[in-house]
């Protein structure tokens, strides 16, 4: 069963990836948006040594062959940038660091928010009147945390922690073999202002899970049973509707990769993957697209197979596909 | 409490707890609170149970039988149900006990055991760590006894293979063998009081005899009084000492099984007896089911709630009718006006008690 | 608890019980005055500039001067610091760098943006429910086909996307056949985000379609012989309308929200257009000097997006049959789940 499962899984990924990079060279090619030769020979070229650049890059070639090229150089690791003229997997490599620092941490961070604001949320929904009202604050707060763009948390956080209180850094990177403790100082704003959207949504998502699996009949022969509220809510509970927020963590924090990121990057000027990717396009430069859009679309695949293994592992119910 | 006022009840004769009784219901009522109004569940019911004792309480769905079966270990405590009355057990009282009073009592001195036990029970946790569960709740045992405990419960419960079983889920059984674990989960802590809620409910009828066979065995063997609740009086004739015949919300009869069975005094009961599907005799065409259904507990009608479905209705069916003795027997009880010959006579169709 | 609803109301009073439930909600009835309000006032945009402000959204006032309580004041200083709010008629907000006034940008930003969400949520509704009709009617090889077109453009990041499309397009233009759409077009973004969100809601209505084809009332139009068309707009569009419903303020949101990120990485709406996203992106840039120029665009956009998000939670409390239940039971949270299915009517 296993095997069968992670050979549907990779055919997926395979078929996912080509159809991902078809389509990204498509757009950048397909879409005329100025010979990408001009670019490249640079604004004082005369028609000979643009056409020697076109020569060089195969930009004369059928489109078919260009992406034939391109993805070859993407596999061996040899692609270079239209525009810069560097190795683009050196230049990802080199990001990567900071991107997952803010990945990792961020969505971390919305996970505990999320779990510990829903059960809070839920034990007020279940309380008196005054409980009732500060559960109905607490999911007005929720909603604006998921209505606020990532780019203006980031933004306002920057300015009235970073430059009216001085208290944090003003964007950048430390990586953290360098300094710990400078690289958590640089991190704490923007894990804060990417998790802030996604730890509103993920507490309601479990407090409407909590609440739902409250009224189930195990729940009640849990309590039959004699045991704690406390052992009944962690056991019985908690144990059931966590379910579906490990399947929604594992798909956001892929989708992250190529959302908030992108955004949260560019504002804290973190130097990060999803900052090259969205200088990259502001270039026109496909290769370092391509290369970003595939290994997010990568990361996406193998997240929800490590996602679907984990639910099989957390429930008995569910059967791999 | 204003819809007690619509009811009167003084001068019925409830039964008292009286000397020796296990369990004393007296005067229960449950309200729930919902979106479009107050629902009152149960409606002033009053019953006792001996040790050893089985009291079968029986009626329709939404009759209220499960609200006091759950209201007595205290199960209907929630934000929006409103309880009162008094439910003493073994002397003490529950009904205002606080909860960790009540989880001393919960699963070890009353167990319940559900219908439905594929939801019944925790989808994702196996069935033996289930009863662990309970026994380390209520004894300071270790987890590898409590892990032999749950083995043995299900073995005494007729789990066939009870290691093996022990570490299924519950998804992994069949239905028997769920309700089988259901029982057995009841039972671990060898409670005084046994609560079987539906117990057969959703199982072919083969099994539903089988496990209709192993309550009665148990019973005999562990000498537990078990508090009955089904829809159908045919589960509950070779099991039941005594029945409650619920409507509504309200009791309308009880007595001694064997009064209840062969000598019924309200029509609501000669209705459910009459859609018995007997296995000893030849079916009749059609299966009688009871036309219509009960009346909406937000708004229930006043005077005999059974009335609007009642082919017997007169007059003065309309004025709420006491629950009393209307027969030579003190402990049946029923709430019917029509006198004892009308209900000799009327109860009788196709040459088998009927509506 | 056996304590249950008795009789669920027949489908036809359906709609008007949710409108019902609806307006018992004073947070949706808020919500809903808020986004009114918002879009009165962007559509209101030239009369603020001309009676308010006596000033354009793209009319420069880097010299000049304003009187503020008394004193006279540079709209920006001579190191390029702007002005911020004077709470006045003029420069309301304060100004940008280039010496223009905040508030009318606002209001004429306000106007695309809204513009933009609108259109691009019109253009999701209409072809993901043109798309879950075709798939889930005909089933088979364009079930198929569409299926995994809609996986496709899923598996892409939406963002990513986005801005790829919105790069190339901005330099290009794009030619529909019947219409082009130059470089600058407002179009263009609310093109991108109505076709990026397309799978959002084309799948759950496809597996909704799938299940009313199943349904008696479907049986029984075929069997009067009625057409495949007929029965598919007939029929079953009626029944997924509250749904569509459900969707509409729920997209509108995140096409609010997409855009502002499309234009705050510059692949939304191009200069010297303004738009909520562009302007914080300037605000952005000039990040410690004038907090004003995010704030404003930033709140306002916070507004509309908060509303149309509490206007779609109220509108799927009330249309989720669930949520008719005695017991306490809460909707779900996530789009994919507890979404209202359609009654025959």
């Amino acid at each position: 069963m296993m095997l069968a499962f992670a050979a549907r899984r990779l055919a997926a990924m395979v078929l996912v990836l080509f159809a991902i990079s078809v389509l990204t060279f498509l757009i950048f090619e397909v879409i005329p948006n100025g010979d990408p030769a001009l670019r490249l020979a640079g604004r004082l070229a005369n028609p000979q040594e643009i056409h020697d650049v076109r020569a060089q890059w195969g930009f004369d070639k059928p489109v078919y062959v260009q992406y034939l090229r391109t993805m070859e150089q993407v596999l061996t690791g040899k692609v270079i940038s239209y525009t810069q003229q560097v190795n683009v997997l050196d230049e990802v490599a080199e990001d990567l660091p900071a991107t997952i620092s803010l990945t990792v941490g961020a969505s971390v961070i919305w996970l505990l928010m999320g779990v510990a604001l829903g059960v809070l949320g839920a034990q007020l929904a279940r309380g008196g009147p005054l409980a009732r009202l500060a559960d109905r604050g607490l999911g007005a707060l929720a909603m604006a945390g998921i209505s606020t763009p990532a780019f203006l948390v980031g933004d306002l956080l920057l300015f009235y922690l970073g430059y009216r209180l001085r208290i944090f850094p003003l964007g950048g990177y430390v990586p953290l073999t360098e300094d710990p403790l400078r690289w958590l100082t640089h991190m704490l704003l923007p894990w804060l202002s990417l998790a802030i959207l996604f730890a509103g949504f993920y507490s309601r998502v479990l407090r409407a899970g909590i609440l739902d699996t409250m009224g189930e009949s195990y729940v009640r022969t849990a309590r039959a049973k004699g045991l704690s509220p406390r052992r009944v809510l962690l056991a019985h509970v908690l144990r059931n509707s966590l379910l579906p927020i490990v399947a929604l963590w594992g798909l956001d924090f892929a989708a992250v990769l190529g959302g908030g990121a992108l955004l949260t990057e560019t504002v804290f000027n973190l130097h990060g993957v999803g900052q090259y990717a969205a200088e990259s396009i502001q270039r026109l430069d496909i290769p370092p697209i391509l290369v970003i859009t595939m290994l997010t679309a990568f990361l996406v695949v193998v997240l929800s197979a490590a996602t679907d293994l984990l639910q099989a592992a957390l429930d008995p119910r569910v059967r791999l596909r | 409490m204003s819809a007690a006022a619509a009811t009167p009840r003084a001068g019925a004769p409830v039964p008292s707890p009286g000397d020796g009784a296990l369990l004393g219901v007296r005067d229960l009522r449950v309200r729930f609170h919902g979106e479009q109004g107050v629902v009152q569940a149960v409606d002033g019911v009053s019953f006792s149970i001996r040790p050893g004792e089985v009291l079968a309480i029986v009626g329709e769905s939404g009759c209220g039988k499960s609200a006091t079966a759950l209201s007595v270990a205290g199960l209907t405590r929630e934000a929006q149900a409103e309880l009162s009355g008094s439910v003493s057990f073994e002397g003490a009282e529950l009904l205002g006990a606080s909860e960790r009073r009540l989880r001393a009592v919960r699963g070890a001195q009353i167990a319940t055991a559900f219908q439905d036990p594929m939801s019944a029970l925790n989808p994702v946790q196996r069935v033996g760590d289930q009863i662990a569960e309970q026994v380390r709740a209520h004894e300071p045992v270790s987890r590898a006894q409590a892990r032999a405990r749950a083995v043995a419960a299900l073995r005494q419960a007729g789990v066939p293979e009870p290691e093996l079983r022990a570490r299924s889920y519950p998804h992994e059984l069949s239905g028997g063998m769920r309700q089988r674990a259901m029982i057995a989960l009841a039972l671990s802590c060898s409670p005084k009081l046994l609560i079987a809620d539906e117990p057969t409910t959703a199982l072919d009828v083969t099994v539903q005899a089988q496990i209709v066979a192993e309550l009665a065995r148990l019973r005999e063997r562990l000498g537990m009084a078990v508090m009955l609740v089904s829809h159908d009086l045919g589960v509950v004739a070779g099991l039941a000492d005594r029945v409650l015949v619920m409507y509504a919300g309200q009791v309308i009869e009880q007595g001694e099984a064997r009064e209840v069975f062969e000598d019924p005094q309200h029509p609501y009961t000669w209705g459910l007896l009459g859609s018995i599907a007997r296995i000893d005799r030849e079916r009749p065409r059609r299966l009688p089911a009871i036309p219509g259904s009960p009346p909406s507990l937000l708004h229930p009608p006043a005077g005999c709630r059974f009335r609007e479905r009642c082919p017997h209705a007169f007059a003065a069916c309309v004025s709420p009718v006491e629950l009393r003795a209307r027969t030579e027997h003190a402990g049946h009880l029923d709430r019917c006006l029509l006198s004892g010959e009308q209900k000799r006579s009327r109860r009788v169709v196709e040459g088998r008690i009927g509506l | 608890m056996e304590v249950r609803e008795h009789s669920p109301p027949p489908g036809r009073r359906r709609h008007a019980s949710a409108w019902r439930r609806l307006l018992r909600q004073p947070a949706a009835i808020v919500a809903a005055c808020v986004l009114l309000g918002i879009v009165t006032l962007c559509l209101l945009a030239p009369v603020y500039a001309r009676e308010v402000a006596h000033t354009g959204p793209d009319a420069n006032h880097v010299t000049a001067t304003v009187s503020v309580s008394g004193r006279r004041l540079d709209v920006v200083s001579p190191t390029g610091v702007p002005i911020g709010p004077t709470w006045q008629g003029r420069f309301l907000f304060g100004a940008d760098p280039n010496g223009r006034d905040v508030a009318v940008r606002l209001l004429y930003g306000g106007r695309n943006s809204l513009q933009i969400a609108a259109i691009a949520t019109l253009l999701t509704m209409l072809l993901a429910v043109i798309v879950a009709l075709l798939a889930g009617w005909f089933g088979g090889a364009l079930d198929a086909l569409l299926s995994r077109l809609m996986d496709l453009i899923w598996s892409y990041p939406v963002l990513l996307l986005g801005v790829a499309l919105g790069v190339t397009l901005a330099v290009s233009g794009i030619d529909l056949g019947f219409t082009t759409l130059k470089g600058g077009s407002l179009l263009l973004p609310a093109l991108i985000i109505g076709v990026v969100y397309v799978p959002y809601m084309a799948r759950p209505l496809r597996a909704q379609t799938i299940e009313l084809a199943r349904r008696e009332f479907v049986d029984a139009a075929r069997q009067q012989g009625l057409s495949g068309a007929r029965i598919m707009f007939g029929e079953i569009l009626p029944n997924l309308s509250s749904s569509v419903v459900v969707f509409a303020p729920l997209l509108l949101a995140n096409a609010i929200l997409l855009e502002s990120g499309l234009s705050f990485l510059g692949a939304g709406v191009q200069a010297p257009a303004p738009s909520w996203g562009t302007m914080i992106s300037e605000g952005t840039r000039l990040m410690p000097a004038a907090i004003h120029l995010v704030l404003a665009p930033g709140l306002m956009l916070l507004a509309a997006v908060l509303s149309a998000n509490v206007l779609a939670e109220a509108a799927r409390d009330a249309l989720d049959p669930r949520g008719r239940r005695l017991r306490v039971r809460p909707t779900a949270g996530g789009l994919d789940r507890g979404l209202p299915d359609g009654e025959p009517a």
